[in-house]
């Protein structure tokens, strides 16, 4: 894959890319789309107040810049996905990210922090059956939000998929339909979380990590508001001011995916007007070997 | 006055707890939460509050409620305030052209805080200060009592007068800068001793610790019934001043002693 990606990375440098579109110098960002075994590349340019992007397809010994509108519509809705769960993401693994409602602080968010306190006893919890039988959990509702917040992290890691100057997107990864599961999943996952609270101070004193064994039994009580706070506050503020847990994930979805058009629209500014046209490139080892696709 | 302070402080912290959920929490389960939390401790300051008013109302028969121009005075103050807070927020909000939901959404908070914070002073000075000034005033009175008690009278003296209290009404010692500017409150207290009811004229007047004449009162015609005691007090408009800030007179300079001559018939 990372093959692929420098080969990618070098086609900007094309000369016949460089006289079809005279404004690749400024080019602001790249977006590479890997769907249906196609990649797409999106090049958002910027000059001055004027913005624009081409849209290109990348073939082994070729590439096609192309003016389909409905390539575009694609990206554009694997973008929303993307931001959206990068939204959802953020809410538990971004400690710098400035809530919009406050003044901007260089303060970390708090609430983010002690999220990921309270996260980090999850490990330890289910391997500790005591525990368990203290807080009426059950082993695979710990694992169970062990796994499910692994997968809301990987949505966050910001490298995770950007290489240099060129975010990849995979498709498949976001799916519409697959990130209705993970709503599901974290509104299960909130009530399991709130059953850590029953756990006795000495206890997760032993389990938790250097920050917990730190905490005084009043900064472990509060720990719990906070994390009781940042749910409301950051995650279910997501898709509803007044429901806790709110259960409409086509709703949620929806409401979400308005909330990141306005980032999506900055991202796909109107298309420049070119005609279609190929350019041929030197063959490139320019195909997917089986388990990269899903990298 | 430690009393007064602490319950005004008691009394304050409702709002400040709310006002700080306000600042850090936006979902409405949660700030519902903080009221509640606040509602609670208001429920418990104002109803020891309400609980001494009434008891000095009933038992001592003070004015539940300040006098009126007072309440008048601090009410316009604070919608002043308010509405100078106001003014401010729109006028620096001028240039930002938005709608007016925009617009309350943005500076609705602040509005909302300086809004609570103005209605608690208020509601402050209407329940919670007076509940402080009653038991600080009512043990002035017990100690002018106790004072009068034990005065041995003399025959041709029927009518005994001492010196309760000449103290400032400032929180810290009289060197702090806030008591520094302000005046010493003085209570002086006079007993009939005769067993039958007196007219009394007095002229009482006031030194400082270096024997230094600071005021003279005059006071009176005033009857005492048989055996009654009651403090010396200029003529208050009754609708001005409350019954817990009556005073004889206000010294610069703290009042160590007291001379008094008086006729009676």
């Amino acid at each position: 894959m990372d093959a692929i990606k420098e080969i990618v990375e070098r086609r900007l440098q094309h000369e016949g890319l460089r006289s079809v579109i005279p404004d690749v110098e400024d080019c602001k960002l790249r977006i590479v789309y890997e769907q249906h075994g196609r990649l797409l590349e999106w090049l958002l340019v910027e000059k001055g107040n004027r913005s624009g992007g081409y849209l290109i397809e990348h073939q082994a010994d070729r590439m096609t810049i192309l003016s389909d509108r409905n390539a575009i519509e694609q990206c554009m809705t694997v973008e929303r996905n993307r931001q959206a769960l990068g939204k959802i993401a953020d809410v538990f693994f971004n400690p710098t990210k400035i809530r919009e409602w406050q003044q901007p602080s260089p303060r970390p968010h708090k609430g983010v922090k002690s999220f990921q306190t309270y996260l980090e006893l999850f490990p330890s919890l289910k391997d500790n059956d005591k525990a368990l039988t203290l807080i009426r959990m059950e082993r695979e509702e710990a694992e169970f939000v062990v796994t499910l917040f692994e997968r809301v992290r990987s949505y966050y890691e910001p490298t995770a998929d950007q290489k240099d100057s060129i975010l990849w997107r995979n498709a498949e990864r976001f799916r519409s339909d697959t990130w209705i599961d993970l709503l599901q999943d974290l509104h299960k996952a909130f009530p399991i979380m709130q059953k850590v609270a029953k756990l006795p101070f000495q206890m997760a004193h032993q389990l938790g990590s250097q920050k917990v064994r730190l905490m005084t039994g009043i900064g472990w009580r509060w720990m719990h508001w906070q994390v009781y706070a940042h749910w409301h506050d950051d995650y279910f503020y997501l898709f509803d001011r007044w429901k806790s847990n709110p259960d409409n994930y086509e709703g949620m979805q929806q409401t979400l995916l308005e909330s990141v058009r306005p980032v999506v629209a900055r991202l796909f500014p109107n298309e420049m007007i070119v005609s279609e046209q190929t350019l041929s490139c030197e063959r490139e080892p320019f195909r997917f070997r089986e388990g990269e696709r899903n990298a | 006055m430690i009393f007064t302070y602490l319950l005004m402080l008691a009394g304050l912290v409702p709002m400040i707890l709310f006002l700080f959920a306000l600042k850090e929490h936006r979902h409405y389960r949660i700030l519902l939460r903080c009221l509640c939390i606040s509602l609670v401790i208001w429920l418990f300051v104002y109803g020891i509050a309400t609980m001494v008013n009434f008891h000095y109302w009933s038992a001592h028969e003070m004015p539940f409620f300040p006098a009126w121009g007072e309440i008048n005075i601090m009410f316009f103050l604070m919608v002043g305030i308010f509405a100078i807070i106001f003014a401010i927020v729109v006028v620096t909000s001028l240039p930002i052209r938005v709608s007016i939901g925009e617009w309350f959404a943005q500076y609705g908070k602040v509005l909302v805080a300086m809004g609570m914070f103005c209605l608690t002073i208020l509601i402050i000075f209407i329940f919670i200060m007076p509940a402080g000034q009653k038991y600080a005033y009512s043990l002035v009175l017990d100690k002018g009592h106790r004072q009068l008690a034990q005065v041995i009278p003399a025959a041709d003296d029927p009518v005994s007068v001492v010196l309760v209290t000449s103290e400032q009404n400032c929180f810290s010692r009289s060197s702090s800068s806030s008591c520094r500017d302000s005046y010493y409150e003085n209570l002086v207290m006079a007993k009939n001793n005769h067993s039958q009811g007196l007219w009394v004229q007095m002229e009482i007047a006031f030194f400082n610790s270096r024997n230094e004449v600071m005021d003279v009162m005059q006071y009176g015609p005033v009857y005492f019934a048989a055996g009654e005691t009651k403090p010396i007090l200029p003529e208050y408009e009754a609708d001005q001043t409350s019954v817990w800030n009556r005073w004889t007179n206000h010294t610069k300079r703290q009042t160590t002693d007291i001379q008094y001559r008086y006729a009676w018939q």
